[in-house]
């Protein structure tokens, strides 16, 4: 069980404060999904990066994190430590450049599962090649006396996804995961790790902007814009009705309705910017139902369906 | 990465594999060599004093008699052993400080960094000469007070490659997977530094040659009737006019051993440098 309360991220210098990332709460049972999707510069990896502890040191870190009853945020660097290994698992962005190009696949790998699982040389092995076959390697052998630029991307990502997995955590924070993927790698890549995750039940965090994705693996969406959860929801129900402004522009620009034929719809505009502080609605100047409140006043997070949404609609 | 995508360079490139065999030559006749000569390096024999080179004394002999090729051989040893301990002194110290400053950051990289700057702003030879009269003179002592001095430019670029990779993806993957600094400095920093640090320890093994031949002939090197090839130059130098030959074979040694390791050393040098520009962007 995940549980993030109030995490709320803003950066102090001499020339003001700026609030990053407010006031987002979610919670995650252990074998489900969420999908967190927004677009460039909404706050998604900062989001991640607190998840993971990585922001630790901020001094505007507000909120809390919990993995299994456990503060994320409030943990030492040697208690963050033995989170990692232990309860939270990782899987990269880029799996290429992962993967430390001057050791071998095996030696990288076998030393991950040592530190991770208390476990001596030999064994290591053996428990590097079964994972590895599990995650459909035919020759694992010979995967393990490779160098990460003799495999694949999404080889590597697979090395890296083991990685992750090898102390059976209760949280696998995926960072796009695919975005540096071909297209027919992706999905075997997310059919890997929804396979490793039906079978190790753990609570999956799919960082994404790739909505696709996003609909088809996860039974939670969360929205973010501006630095906030604008909705959350069980996907098929944001994909069907979604509640704000913002996800059903997401949603046209996903499914294409109402666009010209070829055609494809883009939402107008663009995000404010982090360094323009604005009281009310950040999507105020791109939404087309805005009401007057919106301007000035910042909605509330309020309960919709089985969902919660920020918007003065509700 | 390695020695084993080396190898095909060194074995086309004839030059430097002369050098090599040469280096190797050095090491075997200086580690073996005294035990073939009839002659003790330190055994004295008033009356064969100063003579030029013949069939008993190839190299001919000193003021006091002893053998010239014995005694340089012995030289070589010394000289060998010295630059090796310094440069392992050096590669370690600087490897660990400069690793240290770029990839924790922060407070620890102000310090370390200013640690090296105070170091950098003093004259090396001065503290090498300081850190020789201070503790006793021996081939020990001159082998620390040299890699006191030479891990200085190697922590400021260990410390630059580390920076460098302090926030590349597998470094933050490692910390991710709950791994130290001291895990991540030598799993994942060190093998990336390799070709540098080879390409520092190549260079700084003929820098503490030259530095231990300098002090023997300023007089704070190896004690009397030790050899080492500064102890040699210096007491060749004595008789330069009169007998020539004992000061010449000395250089010539000197001048071949560190010309070998600078050669090899550019080779390491221009090799690594290649091979990152990558097959497809050689020009």
């Amino acid at each position: 069980m995940t549980k993030v309360d109030g995490l709320s991220i803003s950066i102090k210098n001499k020339k003001g404060t700026w609030s990053l990332v407010r006031d987002v709460s979610f919670s995650l049972e252990r074998g489900r999904t969420l999908a967190i999707v927004g677009e460039s510069g909404s706050g998604k990896s900062l989001i991640t990066s607190a998840i993971l502890g990585m922001l630790n040191h901020l001094e505007g870190l507000e909120g809390s994190v919990e993995v299994c009853g456990r503060d994320v945020l409030k943990a030492s660097s040697r208690e963050l430590r033995t989170l990692r290994r232990n309860l939270i698992g990782y899987i990269p962005q880029n799996p290429r450049e992962s993967l430390t190009p001057t050791l071998k696949v095996g030696s990288q790998l076998v030393e991950v599962i040592a530190a991770k699982t208390d476990r001596k040389g030999r064994e290591c092995r053996l428990v590097a090649e079964s994972l590895l076959s599990s995650l459909g390697f035919s020759g694992p052998e010979r995967i393990l006396s490779m160098y990460p630029h003799q495999l694949s991307g999404g080889m590597c990502q697979r090395v890296a996804i083991a990685m992750a997995v090898v102390s059976r955590p209760a949280l696998v924070v995926a960072d796009e995961p695919t975005s540096s993927l071909d297209p027919l790698t992706k999905h075997k890549i997310m059919e890997v790790i929804k396979g490793i995750q039906a079978e190790q039940g753990f609570g999956l965090i799919l960082v994404t902007h790739d909505l696709d994705l996003a609909f088809s693996s996860s039974d939670q969406v969360a929205v973010v814009y501006g630095g906030r959860l604008v909705e959350t929801g069980a996907a098929e129900e944001l994909l069907l009705r979604p509640g704000h402004p913002y996800t059903s522009d997401l949603v046209r620009c996903f499914t294409r309705s109402g666009a010209e034929k070829g055609g494809s719809y883009y939402i107008p505009g663009e995000p404010l910017s982090i360094y323009t502080s604005f009281p009310g609605c950040r999507y105020f100047n791109r939404c087309r139902q805005r009401l007057e409140i919106c301007e000035t006043k910042e909605p509330a997070c309020v309960r919709r369906d089985r969902g919660r949404v920020a918007c003065w609609l509700y | 990465m390695g020695l084993d995508m080396l190898y095909p360079r060194i074995v086309q490139n004839r030059f430097v594999l002369a050098c090599l065999f040469l280096i190797l030559l050095y090491i075997l006749i200086s580690l073996g060599g005294s035990f073939l000569l009839p002659h003790h390096p330190n055994a004295q024999s008033l009356a064969e004093a100063n003579r030029g080179p013949s069939f008993a004394n190839w190299l001919g002999t000193d003021y006091l008699g002893r053998d010239l090729l014995a005694r340089i051989l012995a030289g070589v040893r010394v000289s060998l052993i010295i630059a090796f301990f310094a440069t392992l002194i050096n590669i370690t110290v600087g490897f660990l400080v400069g690793s240290a400053a770029g990839l924790i950051g922060g407070v620890v990289d102000r310090f370390l960094t200013g640690l090296i700057d105070i170091f950098w702003c003093i004259p090396p030879f001065l503290v090498v000469v300081m850190l020789t009269v201070v503790l006793e003179p021996g081939i020990k002592n001159i082998f620390i007070a040299l890699g006191a001095v030479f891990w200085v430019p190697t922590a400021r670029i260990i410390r630059g490659e580390a920076y460098q990779l302090r926030n590349a993806p597998f470094i933050r993957l490692a910390r991710l997977q709950g791994a130290g600094y001291s895990r991540i400095i030598l799993l994942h920093i060190l093998p990336c530094c390799f070709p540098v640090l080879l390409t520092t320890a190549i260079f700084s093994i003929p820098d503490a040659i030259l530095a231990e031949a300098f002090l023997s002939i300023v007089g704070l090197g190896v004690t009397a009737p030790q050899a080492s090839l500064g102890v040699l130059i210096s007491d060749g130098l004595q008789s330069f006019r009169v007998y020539p030959w004992q000061w010449f074979f000395p250089v010539l040694t000197l001048i071949v051993l560190v010309l070998c390791f600078n050669l090899l050393g550019d080779m390491l040098h221009r090799s690594f440098r290649d091979r990152s520009k990558g097959i497809l962007e050689y020009d």
